[in-house]
Formats: C-alpha cells, sequence, structure tokens
C-alpha cells in the first residue's frame, strides 16, 4: 500500500486551462454502465470508434462540476484490464493516453469512474483494483443499489471507500437515486492512497475480502433466496431449451420484426410523403433544367432514400435494447449457438443476420454485439446475403414473368430465393472461418444477468444513438451515392431522336386543328385511350374506336406523352450509364443479359432496388412501377428484333443473379467502416459478385 | 494458472485432457501429484462444487476467471447440457452471486470439486454455503 498525493480531480488543472476534463467510465457487462452514461450525459453524446479498432466508445458531456464541462468516455464493458480481448486493449490504451476514440486528442483522463454492481461485489472489486492500480483519480460507483437492497444486500459504502482508499458513491442509474451527487464527488476524486496486490490470485483474494467487509449485511431469508433462485432456473431452462427454447426464441423474433415492419411502415410513408411534397415544391419552385433535375432527383431522392430506413433502424435497436434489458438476449445467444456453430458463427450473429432481412445496414451495425473480432467479420461479410427488402420488388417481377397467373409458384419462388440467400451467406461464413478468419471458434461463455424489467429511457436514447450515427455516418454515403447515379443517369444531356420532334410536330397540328385527331393518332402510331390521357389508361378496343370521339387536345396530350416516353428511353439509351451498359453488355450475355438488361444492373449497383424503376425508364420512358400495366410493359417487353427482354433463363438467371449479388453501395461503406477497413468491402463485393455471376450463369445454363 | 489445492478428489480416473492440455495446468495437490477433480459437465443439477482447475486455452481460462469462476469459487449447478449454466458464489454470500452460461465443451474442461465450501478465492477458509 502506498500513499499518494493528494491532489483532487478538480485543482489538477491550472486556472487558465480550459479543456474540458475527461472522466472515463470503466466497468463489467452488465453493471449498468450504458444507463449511468445516459444519466450523465443525458442527449449531449456521440458514438465514435477507437482508431483501427471495431471497438465503439460513446463520448459524451456532463456538467455540474467546479471547472465546468466534464468530458465522459463511456469506455467497452470488460471483466478485467488485463484480457488478451480487444475491449480490454483499449481500455488499457484509453486509461494510459495512448489510445482515444477517433477525433479526440489521446490523453490520460483526469479521472476514472469503476462502475460496480451491487449485487455481484467480488467479481467488480477486481476490475476496481486493476483501474485503482493506475494511479488515477478514482471515484467507484455502485450501482443497482435497488436491486441490492430489494434481495437484502447492504453495501457499507465507509468500509468499502476505506479499503479501496477512494470516493465511494451508492446509487441506482435506473431509478437516478444518487446521480446528482456523482458531479460534486468526482471533482474531489483524489488518486487512490492504497494500492491493491498485482498478483492474480492475491487480487483476487483482495476483492473477496473486501466485499465481505463492505457487505454489511443480508435481510433476505434462505426461503427467499431459493424462491428467487427457483424461478430464475425456471425461467434459463425454458429460455435455452433446445426446442422450448428454440420455440420461444422464434416467437419473441417473429413479433419483434412483425413489429418493426408493421410499425415502420406508418413513419417510413411519412416520410416519403414529405420527401415527395418536396419533390414536388422544387418543381414549382425552380425552372426546368439541371438544377431542378439536380434537386429534385439527386439531393431530395438521395435524402430520401437515407431517412426511409431511419424508422426501421431507430426501431430495431429499440427493441432490442429493451430485450437485451430483460436478459433474455443473452440465454437467447445460447439457442442460436447451437445452429450456427457448425458454420463458424456464434450465436450472438442470429440477430444481426435476422436484422439483415430488412436491411443489411441495421444488420451489420447490430454485429457490433460480437464479441470475437473474426466471428464478428464473417457475420459483417455474410449479413447483406440475407434478403433486404430491397430485392422484393425484382423478386416480384421476376416471379412474374416465371410463373405467371400462379401465386403458389411465385411463394415457392419467394422462399427459395430467401432461402437462396440464407445458405449462400452461412456457407460463405464457413468459408471465411476456414481461410482468411481462420481460427478455432471460441466457445460461448456469457454472463447471464439477472432477469429485470426494461429500462424505457435506455431503450430510447440507444435507438436516437443509433439513428443518429446512421444518419451522419451512412446516410452522407447514400446521399453522395444517389447524387452520383443521378448524374450518370443523366448525362450528357442529348438532342430528342428525330421521332420525338415528329411526334412533337404533329401535336402542335393537331392543337391546332390542322389535323383530324384520329388521323393524328394514326400518323404518331398511339392507340387511343379511355381515361385521363395517362399511359396508364385503357386501351379503347378496335370495334369500339367510333364510339368515342377523341378531341384534339387529347390526342395531342396523348402524343405528347409518347415523344416524352421515347426521349426518356433515348436519353437513358445514350447517358453514361446507358453507354456503360452497351459496353459491360459482352461480360453479361453469358448470363443472358442484353444492353438494356445490362443498364438495369448496373443501375442497381448502388442499390439494388432501382432495377424495376430503371427498366421501366428503359422499357417504357416512366420511371414510376406503381402501375400494374407499367410492370407488364416491362416483364413483355421485347427488343428492337422482336425477341423478349424477358425470357424464362434470364429471369431465373436475374433472379438468382439478385439473391446473391452485392448492390448496396451504402452496405460497402458501412462494412469499410465497421470492419476497420476498405479491404473487407472490397472483399465483400468481390466474393458476392462472384458467387452472383457463377449462380446466374448456372442458373441460365441449366433453364436455357 | 497451476494451483495447489488440497481438496480430497470424488472422482478417482485422472483427467481426460492432461495429455493434451494446453498450458500443463492440471493440478496438482500439495505432494505435487496430479488431483483428480471432476468434470463440471458430469455434475448434476442442484450439485455445489468448488473449482480446482480449468483445462482450457489461456484467453478461455483468464475470461472464465475474470467472469468469477476462480479456483476454489464455490458454484451451483442450475443446468447441465448445452449450454451449462451455473452460479458462481462468492464470499460475500447472500445474493451477491453471478450466473455464467458456457458451453458444454467449456464445462467439460472446468475441473471441480463436489461438495464444496465457499471461502475467498484462492484461500483454504472455510464457510458453509447452501
Amino acid at each position: 500500500m502506498s500513499q499518494a498525493p493528494s491532489v483532487s480531480m478538480g485543482e489538477r488543472r491550472s486556472a487558465e486551462d480550459t479543456t474540458p476534463r475527461r472522466v472515463a467510465l470503466v466497468g463489467n457487462p452488465n453493471t449498468g454502465k450504458t444507463s449511468l452514461f445516459n444519466r450523465l450525459t443525458g442527449l449531449r453524446h456521440k458514438t465514435s470508434n477507437f482508431p483501427g479498432t471495431t471497438q465503439e466508445c460513446r463520448v459524451g458531456f456532463m456538467g455540474g462540476g467546479s471547472r465546468g464541462t466534464i468530458e465522459v468516455l463511456d469506455l467497452p464493458g470488460v471483466y478485467s484490464l488485463e484480457l488478451a480481448q480487444g475491449e480490454s486493449e483499449v481500455c488499457r490504451g484509453a486509461l494510459a493516453g495512448t489510445l482515444a476514440p477517433a477525433g479526440a486528442p489521446a490523453r490520460a483522463p483526469d479521472a476514472v469512474i469503476v462502475v460496480i454492481d451491487a449485487t455481484t461485489l467480488a467479481r467488480n472489486l477486481l476490475l476496481a483494483g486493476e483501474a485503482l492500480r493506475r494511479r488515477l483519480p478514482t471515484l467507484i460507483v455502485v450501482n443497482m443499489i435497488d436491486i441490492a437492497r430489494r434481495r437484502g444486500v447492504h453495501i457499507d459504502a465507509g468500509a468499502l471507500g476505506e479499503g479501496l482508499g477512494c470516493e465511494v458513491l451508492l446509487v441506482s442509474a435506473r431509478t437516478g437515486q444518487g446521480i446528482d451527487n456523482i458531479a460534486g464527488v468526482l471533482d474531489r476524486a483524489v488518486v487512490p492512497n492504497r494500492t491493491p496486490p498485482g498478483d492474480q490470485g492475491e487480487i483476487e483474494r483482495w476483492a473477496e475480502s473486501l466485499a465481505a467487509k463492505a457487505t454489511a449485511r443480508t435481510t433476505e431469508t434462505e426461503q427467499d433466496r431459493a424462491d428467487r433462485r427457483a424461478r430464475t432456473d425456471r425461467m434459463d431452462h425454458a429460455f435455452t431449451h433446445p426446442v422450448l427454447g428454440a420455440l420461444v426464441f422464434l416467437g419473441v423474433m417473429a413479433g419483434l420484426f412483425w413489429g418493426i415492419f408493421s410499425l415502420a411502415t406508418y413513419p417510413m410513408a411519412w416520410i416519403e410523403w414529405i420527401f415527395a411534397e418536396l419533390g414536388g415544391l422544387v418543381q414549382r419552385v425552380l425552372p426546368a433544367g439541371i438544377l431542378f433535375d439536380f434537386l429534385s432527383q439527386g439531393v431530395v431522392v438521395g435524402i430520401g432514400a437515407t431517412v426511409v430506413f431511419l424508422p426501421q433502424i431507430c426501431l430495431l435497436f429499440f427493441v432490442i435494447s429493451l430485450l437485451e434489458d430483460t436478459g433474455y438476449l443473452a440465454r437467447a445467444a445460447f439457442v442460436m449457438d447451437r445452429l450456427l456453430r457448425p458454420f463458424g458463427l456464434p450465436g450472438h450473429s442470429f440477430v444481426p443476420l435476422l436484422s439483415s432481412h430488412a436491411c443489411a445496414l441495421p444488420g451489420i451495425m447490430a454485429c457490433r454485439a460480437i464479441p470475437d473480432r473474426r466471428e464478428r467479420l464473417a457475420t459483417i461479410l455474410v449479413a447483406p446475403f440475407m434478403t433486404c427488402s430491397a430485392r422484393i420488388p425484382v423478386y416480384a417481377l421476376m416471379a412474374g414473368i416465371l410463373f405467371p397467373g400462379s401465386p403458389g409458384r411465385q411463394a415457392a419462388a419467394f422462399i427459395g430465393c430467401y432461402a437462396l440467400g440464407i445458405v449462400a451467406g452461412v456457407l460463405s461464413a464457413l468459408v471465411a472461418r476456414r481461410t482468411i478468419l481462420k481460427g478455432a471458434s471460441r466457445p460461448m461463455a456469457l454472463e447471464l444477468p439477472a432477469y429485470r424489467w426494461p429500462n424505457l429511457r435506455t431503450a430510447l436514447i440507444t435507438s436516437y444513438d443509433r439513428g443518429r450515427s446512421f444518419i451522419a455516418n451512412a446516410g452522407t454515403n447514400i446521399l453522395l451515392i444517389c447524387i452520383v447515379l443521378w448524374w450518370l443517369g443523366a448525362f450528357p444531356h442529348v438532342k430528342p431522336p428525330a421521332r420525338v420532334e415528329e411526334l412533337r410536330g404533329v401535336a402542335a397540328q393537331v392543337e391546332a386543328g390542322s389535323i383530324e385527331p384520329k388521323v393524328a393518332l394514326e400518323r404518331a402510331g398511339v392507340e387511343a385511350k379511355v381515361g385521363d390521357g395517362s399511359t396508364g389508361g385503357t386501351p379503347v378496343p378496335r370495334d369500339q374506336e367510333g364510339a368515342r370521339e377523341i378531341d384534339g387536345p387529347a390526342a395531342a396530350s396523348m402524343i405528347l406523352e409518347r415523344a416524352d416516353e421515347l426521349e426518356a428511353i433515348d436519353a437513358k439509351s445514350r447517358s453514361f450509364i446507358g453507354r456503360l451498359g452497351r459496353l459491360a453488355e459482352p461480360v453479361f450475355r453469358p448470363i443472358g443479359y442484353d444492353w438494356q438488361l445490362s443498364i438495369g444492373v448496373l443501375s442497381s449497383f448502388a442499390a439494388r432496388e432501382v432495377f424495376v424503376s430503371t427498366m421501366a425508364v428503359v422499357v417504357t420512358g416512366h420511371e414510376t412501377t406503381d402501375d400494374e400495366k407499367i410492370l407488364s410493359a416491362v416483364s413483355h417487353a421485347s427488343r428492337t428484333d422482336g425477341t423478349p427482354i424477358f425470357t424464362v433463363p434470364t429471369a431465373w438467371s436475374i433472379l438468382v443473379f439478385y439473391v446473391l449479388a452485392m448492390q448496396c453501395l451504402p452496405t460497402l461503406a458501412l462494412t469499410a467502416r465497421e470492419a476497420g477497413g476498405v479491404r473487407w468491402a472490397v472483399l465483400q463485393f468481390a466474393w458476392m459478385s462472384v458467387l452472383a455471376y457463377l449462380g446466374a450463369w448456372i442458373a441460365f445454363t441449366i433453364t436455357s | 494458472m497451476s494451483t495447489a489445492v488440497e481438496s480430497q478428489p470424488l472422482n478417482a480416473e485422472p483427467c481426460e485432457f492432461r495429455d493434451q492440455c494446453p498450458r500443463e495446468c492440471c493440478p496438482t495437490d500439495t505432494k505435487g501429484q496430479p488431483v483428480t477433480g471432476r468434470r463440471l459437465s458430469d455434475l448434476r443439477p442442484g450439485d455445489l462444487a468448488s473449482v480446482c482447475e480449468t483445462c482450457l486455452d489461456a484467453d478461455d481460462a483468464n475470461l472464465l476467471r475474470a467472469m468469477g469462476l476462480r479456483p476454489n469459487a464455490t458454484l451451483r449447478v442450475c443446468r447441465l447440457g448445452d449450454p451449462c449454466i451455473i452460479e458462481v458464489h462468492t464470499a460475500a454470500g447472500g445474493g451477491c452471486s453471478c450466473r455464467i452460461g458456457m458451453a458444454r465443451e467449456l464445462a467439460s474442461r472446468v475441473m471441480v470439486v463436489v461438495g464444496a465450501t465457499a471461502g475467498p478465492a484462492g484461500t483454504s477458509d472455510t464457510k458453509p454455503v447452501v
């Protein structure tokens, strides 16, 4: 035991030094450290990574001290600072001042708050002892004091402080009890005047003996304790049982995703409506031209495409946080571990993989919960194989082409696509774990936290945090990609073809009354339609043509619309993306795609959902795909030589290609960030592209 | 993590991992003779036991130790199979315990002595725990 200088954290800096003091928050997992961080910082925080690692750190600011704002670093939860795990390495570096979250200068913290769980004092004191050996001003916060008291465990803060040689506070982050005292006590925090032993065995004995001294009394009766244990045992049995546990898990996940899908529909519809209105506003305010196109089709569509994912992401993390808080997720991880372990993935991978069926972005973000680096990387790499909602329009179109008028077979095709994605994903994980991510699968060992009611506040803040992080990181990439895609599709501006000019001339003539509407329609090759003149109108049957007179303005409108369609088709085919489509045609020919389909495939490289709308523009000149008639026109489209674009082998080929291909630039951007390097994104793209091409070629060859 | 323990082995069979033990960590008694504990996975639900050694690689062994599974720590078996769930008691007693779930593979490499007594980890102090 050694004496230390008694300079408090508040006095360690000169009065001129105005940089915020830095406090590091360390603690075991499941000690309520995040709840405490949320209590201290509220919404004044952001999530960032430690450079070169996949470890995240939340940085927040709290007030209340004598020298202004305090910067709080929420370090990863660890059982010991001395383990050879990424989390422990990061904590060691942050406490030594050699590592800091991205954007913050690397310096040792001015103080450490060690959060310990009042209900497992002895084990938590081991970490506290390791932190005290760092010789930094330290405050020990004993959290969950309310739960401990309910169990009849009474902690003597004085005895604990005496043994540790530093300030000790008893708090409950859940109820807020004692939280207000933290800033004041932190100000007085000094380097502890005792140094725990360094030897592993000795520090364990020191922790045990201190815990025994500090646990003033236990008032819970043997019977109450036995009842509590029996209750927990029964729940653990049910939730980890091979059959019952799997059924419960299926039920919980079905409820979770049904809830997310159904609840997210409303905010997603509102967001789409808002962006449609914004597009309309741009249309009304700005004259037609490049700026108008850029804003309405590039920026507004880009921001809309980002924000529309937000409800799903926020809801997913909200529900996951609630589930995690109850203690259930730790049990569920064991159920899924049995299923995924043969493929080199841990049970922790299940939630990210399941989330990826909605969208790979939240799925990849959820991979942060996977403790082993190799297993985390393998899950990130294969998550995009899961069928996300953006693939559904393509599946629907192709299933319709393959099995027209047979909903049962269409449904079977859908299920087959989902299954193919899952099989390709888990087999790819197996390949990765046997090659580049080789290493023994770590058998799972997890602390099973006590069952308790979830904390709504923590869930809301987590959801807000994840949503903001998504917008700040992935969102900017998505916006950029949308703008680039728009540019490739919209440029270079070309003169309309002669046929378009001719049609516009005919329209002008019929409007002026110089030719008969019927003659004009015949000359323009446009079929007269009943309705408002839109493409979606019903063509007038030949034998009823005489029954309805088409007036001049209506005929002119129909001809002009046809001219616009032809102009859009021509512009698309001569745009940069169109030229790329022609250039890439030889590559895609072996899997059955002509230049038009190549345009569709290339456009959907950035986001696969644009395939159907791109094909609609290429084939019909209309961007909307809400109309059944346009989808039908796309399905039955033919080339100039009369052969159909979508044959059965082509449709199979496209279906397999879209199941396996990596066609989502935002996902690639997120993979690079979460996996800690662009090389992982490149590998993901290359592997999925090769597999998609091979799969499509096999499908095309077999069905041809 | 080689630890001398004074517990009387209940199982006469030698530890089956001794030949492949990655760290030659199989326990010895005070006379240097190998202690033959029982595998945690061989106990029955409800059994109380004391940890004598973990025949695991350093990373897993250190993680389990940091989670509370220290030499001489007293545990209660809550569930056997995959996962094996145990409740680790501490000297503080009372409500102070934590639950750990582990794959069967890990549980089969944790050697224990049944009918344990609780005491501060690594000591032979005894204090009955039920």
